[in-house]
């Protein structure tokens, strides 16, 4: 049987495409780490989705581990076919083994809400 | 009781929003530290006095103490577009532009308030000195600081009902030495940096380096004369002058001669003595009105030219929404086009325009 983490990340992934318009798995869908999921989100500023969920209690990252806050689209997703539009709305969420299904489905409750109110940003 | 009411804080790293924070924390608000990272020259990064990698990590370690979630984030593009655009085009024009003001309304008041709202907050705090006033029937007036010598409602002047409405400006009733034991009573990790007159994004170098570097056009040579036509010397580019200036003009006369006034049209510049400086009258454009309307009749207020110069008297005639007239009761050396003309009634600032 799989580890907890890993059909939480598979249910978090599943539900976050359905829930969420414009929003696209980075990556292979099968063949990638077990507790980790990435996305991105069209004309969304990644930074700004970040703070609202880290104010909701979730730490997550956008872009490249190594270029955190930069507002620049990452390297590696722009060389992936990622156009800029998309590439700067990225999301990279980790599970731990700890991690409950509670706690994923108030983020998947959280999540669309956030995705929303940075569209809402940018659209201005 | 406050404990529901999120609060962002727009933090520098400096003692007056650090310590706008603690006495937010300390009033039990749930309270958000964010710190803007702004434009700077290329080259020039760690050189912008509002956020210097060392002033960010300075008010994240605040923060840290206090306990709040810090943010920086990022408003080079915004600023850049709408703060270091305006000072060029300003200068372009002949004027002496006061880009805080449009930093606080735009980027301030504009993209972070907006930034603070989609994080759920009801009020936006900053470390300014300056005060509200809430009546009963929902109205809210900007008032002078209790602390004289720090008020900041002179760059305050142009924000609206709705701004206001999102604002808290904890310092506004209390003096700078105040603000200083509250935080060392906190134990707040604070440098004392030097209060800077300069623009944040000049880094080390002046305005007129800046110019040179960023709007090289600027650079246009033109001619020096008096009022009579006689030619005295050549100047560098109008916007290198400001009206009033008497160094650096480059030319030997009888008497000590004083930039009197700009043509942006023939690219002149004409200088006289000191007693020709004064002008006793001036219009202001790209007026605000504090309570949302302008008043109906002409009145008199005490009104400042310059953040730095003191309150005189005058006669304020508004001609529409955005335009008003001032007639002084003495005339005024130092009236110059750019800056803001800010109105008051006793300690109420009612609005203020930016001198034509």
């Amino acid at each position: 049987m799989s580890p907890i983490y890993f059909r939480l990340r598979n249910y978090l992934i599943e539900e976050t495409l359905e829930m969420i318009p414009d929003a696209r798995l980075t990556g292979h869908p099968i063949e990638r780490l077990p507790n980790h999921a990435s996305f991105v989100f069209k004309e969304v500023d990644g930074n700004n989705l970040l703070m609202l969920l880290d104010v909701e209690g979730f730490a997550c990252s956008s872009g490249s581990a190594c270029r955190t806050g930069d507002p620049q689209p990452s390297n590696v997703l722009t060389a992936m076919g990622i156009s800029s539009e998309w590439a700067l709305g990225s999301l990279r969420v980790t599970l731990g083994t700890q991690t409950t299904f509670n706690e994923i489905e108030s983020f998947l409750h959280v999540l669309p809400k956030a995705v929303e109110r940075c569209r809402d940003q940018t659209a201005r | 009781m406050n404990k529901q009411t999120r609060v962002v804080v727009a933090m520098s790293g400096g003692v007056d929003s650090s310590v706008a924070a603690a006495l937010l924390v300390e009033k039990g608000y749930e309270v958000i530290g964010v710190m803007l990272r702004l434009w700077s020259e290329s080259g020039q990064e760690t050189h912008n006095r509002c956020c210097t990698p060392d002033a960010v990590a300075l008010a994240r370690r605040v923060a840290a103490k206090l306990d709040i979630p810090f943010y920086a984030i990022d408003a080079k593009k915004v600023f850049r577009k709408e703060v270091v655009e305006y000072f060029i085009d300003g200068y372009a024009n002949g004027t002496t532009p006061n880009p805080c003001l449009v930093c606080n309304r735009r980027i301030r008041w504009g993209f972070l308030l907006d930034k603070a709202v989609s994080l759920g907050a009801r009020y936006f705090a900053t470390g300014h000195y300056a005060r509200l006033d809430h009546n009963k029937h929902g109205y809210i007036s900007l008032l002078r600081a209790i602390d004289r010598v720090k008020d900041q409602s002179y760059v305050l002047h142009m924000l609206n009902q709705a701004q206001l409405g999102h604002t808290m400006l904890p310092l506004g009733g209390i003096i700078k030495s105040q603000v200083r034991q509250i935080a060392r009573d906190f134990d707040l990790p604070i440098s004392e940096r030097n209060e800077s007159q300069d623009l944040c994004f000049l880094g080390n170098g002046s305005y007129r380096e800046f110019l040179l570097r960023n709007a090289s056009y600027l650079d246009k040579h033109g001619l020096i004369i008096k009022g009579d036509g006689t030619h005295l010397g050549v100047h560098q580019g109008q916007a290198f002058y400001t009206i009033g200036q008497r160094k650096g003009l480059g030319i030997s006369a009888p008497h000590p001669l004083y930039v009197l006034e700009k043509d942006i049209r023939t690219n002149v510049i004409i200088v006289g003595q000191k007693e020709e400086l004064g002008k006793i009258e001036l219009e202001a454009e790209s007026v605000n009105w504090i309570s949302g309307e302008p008043p109906k009749t002409p009145f008199h207020a005490q009104i400042k030219i310059r953040y730095k110069s003191s309150a005189v008297r005058g006669f304020v005639t508004p001609h529409d929404a955005r335009r008003f007239h001032i007639e002084f009761e003495k005339p005024l050396r130092d009236i110059t086009p750019g800056q803001a003309a800010v109105l008051y009634a006793d300690d109420r600032c009612l609005g203020g325009g930016i001198i034509k």
